[in-house]
């Protein structure tokens, strides 16, 4: 590895490292070069193959050094531009860390890591948890081991059969374990975030949702509020079809009724089957502790005395620790930013599923007409000539073989730069959800795209979904939209409320 | 050679079974006894055989001239073995890393991409026209080459990439039409190739992947001058690209990449929207934008046919 140094213009520093010998898939070099162009002080980043070609653009954008030039096609060029040399140290050190993450080289060979579950086991004998996130071919296959190995288990992996996904919850019920997923992101076990799961506080709120992002929404606003979660415990987004019968979501009502350090326990799912809601309700009747039921987007369902049916995520956390988030907001948006003139639809561009669908339960309660490529019952399927429309954008038809948008901010760049150049767009609704996991800056992603923007832009409201103890710390985060002229609210549902709000304003 | 415990050691050992064989992989590992691990990804190897990479990949990485597509009972355990420098041993039943079994080559077959399908004018520019419903402009990746898809003039927002390519796409779409001096096209090709090979992050550069994209379009259409005008400046360029970008951008030159790219280029031939739509989504999981830059090189070629018809006759493009 070589590394050299040279002033650039304007005061700038230019650091460039050369790596000879290290091959990174191309999701990967990307992935850490927006890191690093992310940080605090980085002007740009680069992160490519030597070849002549790419030393050429290198060279025309000022950020190569003499070392970088020496660099051939079989070297991996680093090239920043920073404000000082600290700054570079810093870069440099978090490129080093990012590069020796995903690498397969010798030397690691020397530190035995365990490649199986079985071997896992045999070297942790107390364990009693698996979390398994493997291609979705491979994905029922190991879960069935980590059940014979009397493991509960997490799948995050998705594109699990559904028969699969049915055998491997009838064999963990009749072994007494509890199954979480497939494509369950986000779980919290006792003050210990799984996968996409935020900092939230411990407390007596247990959670069981069939959404991770509806996981994420209740557990940061509950920590907001001021309450705490004991346990969140995610089931899968089909546990309440009729095929699969809520089969975990019975077992993790009967983990957390067994829990005594849970009092309240949140239900988050979207529309369940009838069958299904009937069925898990009779069980909550049955169960000495409290409950906030939130079925997004269901029909009125008649619930037992001890529960409440909330119609969002936002009223879901209230009721569940008792408090209004008003009282408690620090933020809401300057209300003095119109849309112009001519302007009429109101775009929702979401990396949460379950967040897309709580907008569409304001849209519906407001009863403005919206469309959606994830409707719920009362919303059109989004089409070409669709008015308002909320995507969701972590769909499989925009996932399929790319990272998720919250990864990757730039899945959503597309569409975000489309709807500020459509000249009938009047707000551009939008969710921010951090946490573990999670993008390290999505704020920056967003405030990129927004300042290449034209001035007469439509409004852009935006929501963040997170706590301010989440790695990139949601009151940073809101201040950084809010810099680019973001209309911030408080939370999802109240953002799409006050999207409605603004179009009220030039009717 | 040296006596290796890897010639005792039975197929049924190794952790991955060989389903297929792209020709090009074929080609360099037939009658080779040893090579290297040089590269490891998560769901893939490569290996150097005598000078040549080869892949070694997980079967649901899709079918490629280059590759030995593997597939296994458990996950990707057959990879265990793989470290960069590792030493490979290869018997006709057997590749062996670091004398382990790791994955078993009987039974192999050949894989062969699609094969080219009765086409005209007519069905290339229908399949031109579906294009733009299974590639929709707000689908194209902001990275990449993919925003001269429709043209050379890039969609979007402008990236260093796209910026350093423009030039070079605009002179290769000329030369396509036929307005350039015969007697300056080897200029052309070598100056343009130049600019687009090795040029964007990644293992396979987007410019390479463009220029793959070309090559294949040319060979399946049966353009066997532009192709070979093509293919000597491609070869002669493979320097300024890095090793496993070249090894694509041979088996290219020989007509031939991965089974996606394929996919797409025979569905626009053939003017079948419904497998152009399977295409298009399975081209946009390779890489980070290597599907859509090899197929913004199918569609300069495909839409430049299409501009000369007198060219096309009998299914073949006469050029």
């Amino acid at each position: 590895m070589g590394v050299g140094k040279a002033t650039g213009c304007d005061m700038s520093v230019v650091f460039n490292q050369v790596r000879t010998g290290v091959f990174l898939d191309s999701v990967v070099l990307m992935r850490i070069s927006r890191e690093l162009a992310d940080l605090e002080g980085i002007e740009e980043a680069a992160l490519m193959i030597g070849t002549p070609s790419n030393l050429a653009i290198l060279e025309r954008a000022g950020l190569l050094s003499e070392l970088g030039r020496q660099a051939g096609g079989g070297d991996l060029v680093l090239a920043v531009r920073a404000r000082d040399a600290a700054t570079a140290e810093v870069a440099a050190t978090e490129a080093e860390r990012a590069l020796e993450r995903p690498s397969r080289t010798g030397s690691q060979a020397e530190t035995w890591q365990p490649r199986t579950l079985r071997s896992a086991c045999s070297v942790m004998t107390d364990a009693n948890f698996a979390l398994v996130s493997v291609p979705g071919d491979f994905a029922a296959a190991e879960a069935r081991k980590a059940l014979r190995l009397g493991l509960h288990v997490m799948i995050f992996s998705d594109n699990v059969p559904l028969e699969e996904e049915v055998a491997l919850k009838r064999e963990a019920a009749e072994a007494g374990l509890l199954v979480m997923g497939p494509d369950c992101g986000t779980v919290i076990i006792g003050g210990v975030p799984l996968a996409f799961a935020n900092q939230v506080s411990r407390g007596d709120i247990g959670l069981i949702g069939a959404s991770g992002t509806g996981i994420q929404e209740v557990s940061s606003l509950i920590t907001r509020l001021g309450g705490g979660v004991s346990h969140a415990l995610g089931v899968g987004g089909r546990d309440l079809s009729d095929a699969v019968g809520g089969s975990s979501t019975f077992a993790a009502l009967k983990l957390l009724n067994n829990d005594p350090g849970t009092r309240h326990v949140v239900l988050i799912s979207k529309p369940p089957s009838t069958a299904v809601a009937k069925s898990i309700l009779t069980e909550v009747a049955a169960s000495d502790k409290t409950f906030s039921i939130c079925f997004i987007g269901a029909a009125p369902l008649s619930v037992p005395s001890n529960a409440t049916l909330l119609r969002t995520l936002k009223a879901a956390a209230e009721h569940a620790v008792g408090t209004s988030i008003n009282a408690v907001a620090k933020e809401w948006g300057d209300g003095s930013v119109l849309p112009g003139a001519g302007r009429s639809r109101i775009v929702g561009l979401f990396c949460g599923g379950t967040l897309a669908a709580e907008a569409q339960v304001v849209f519906i309660d407001e009863a403005v007409s919206v469309a959606s490529n994830a409707p719920i019952p009362g919303v059109s399927q989004l089409v070409a000539a669709s008015h308002h429309v909320l995507v969701d954008l972590g769909d499989d038809s925009y996932t399929r073989g790319r990272p998720h948008p919250m990864i990757d901010p730039t899945v959503r760049e597309g569409e975000l730069v489309r709807a500020l150049g459509d000249p009938t767009v009047a707000v551009v609704l939008l969710d921010v959800v951090i946490g573990h996991g999670a993008h390290v800056n999505p704020a920056s992603a967003i405030a990129r795209v927004l300042c290449k923007a034209s001035p007469d832009r439509p409004v852009v409201i935006a929501s963040v979904t997170g706590t301010k103890r989440d790695p990139q710390d949601r009151d940073a985060q809101a201040s950084i939209l809010r810099d680019a002229g973001v209309l911030m609210a408080p939370t999802n549902a109240d953002a799409a409320r006050l999207a409605l709000t603004c179009l009220s304003l030039i009717d | 050679m040296p006596l290796n415990v890897s010639s005792f050691a039975s197929p049924s050992e190794a952790l991955g079974h060989g389903v297929q064989i792209g020709c090009f992989a074929c080609d360099v590992i037939d009658g080779a006894r040893s090579g290297c691990v040089t590269a490891v990804f998560e769901r893939s190897g490569y290996i150097e055989v005598d000078g040549d990479w080869v892949c070694v990949a997980n079967v649901d990485a899709g079918y490629n001239a280059v590759t030995i597509s593997v597939r296994s009972s458990s996950s990707n355990d057959w990879l265990d073995h793989f470290q960069v420098g590792a030493p490979v041993v290869i018997t006709p039943s057997l590749l062996s890393i670091s004398d382990r079994p790791a994955v078993n080559l009987l039974p192999l077959t050949l894989w062969s991409p699609a094969v080219a399908p009765c086409w005209s004018l007519a069905t290339l520019s229908r399949g031109l026209q579906t294009l733009a419903k299974w590639a929709p402009d707000a689908r194209l990746p902001a990275d990449g080459l993919g925003q001269y898809l429709y043209g050379s003039q890039a969609i979007g927002v402008a990236t260093r990439e796209s910026d350093a390519a423009g030039g070079a796409i605009a002179d290769l779409t000329q030369w396509l039409r036929g307005v350039v001096d015969p007697t300056g096209e080897s200029g052309v090709l070598a100056r343009s190739v130049r600019t687009l090979i090795g040029l964007g992050p990644g293992l396979t550069p987007s410019g390479d992947d463009f220029l793959v994209g070309m090559l294949i379009a040319l060979s399946v259409c049966g353009a066997k001058r532009w192709q070979h005008q093509l293919a000597n400046a491609v070869q002669a360029g493979l320097q300024g690209t890095g090793s496993v970008s070249q090894t694509h951008l041979k088996a290219a030159v020989k007509g031939e990449g991965g089974e996606a790219l394929h996919q797409a280029l025979v569905a626009l031939m053939a003017g079948e929207g419904d497998r152009l739509g399977h295409a298009v989504s399975a081209l946009d999981r390779v890489g980070h934008t290597s599907g859509w830059d090899g197929l913004a090189g199918v569609v300069t070629v495909l839409r430049a046919i299409t501009g000369r018809p007198f060219l096309v006759r009998d299914g073949r493009c006469l050029s």
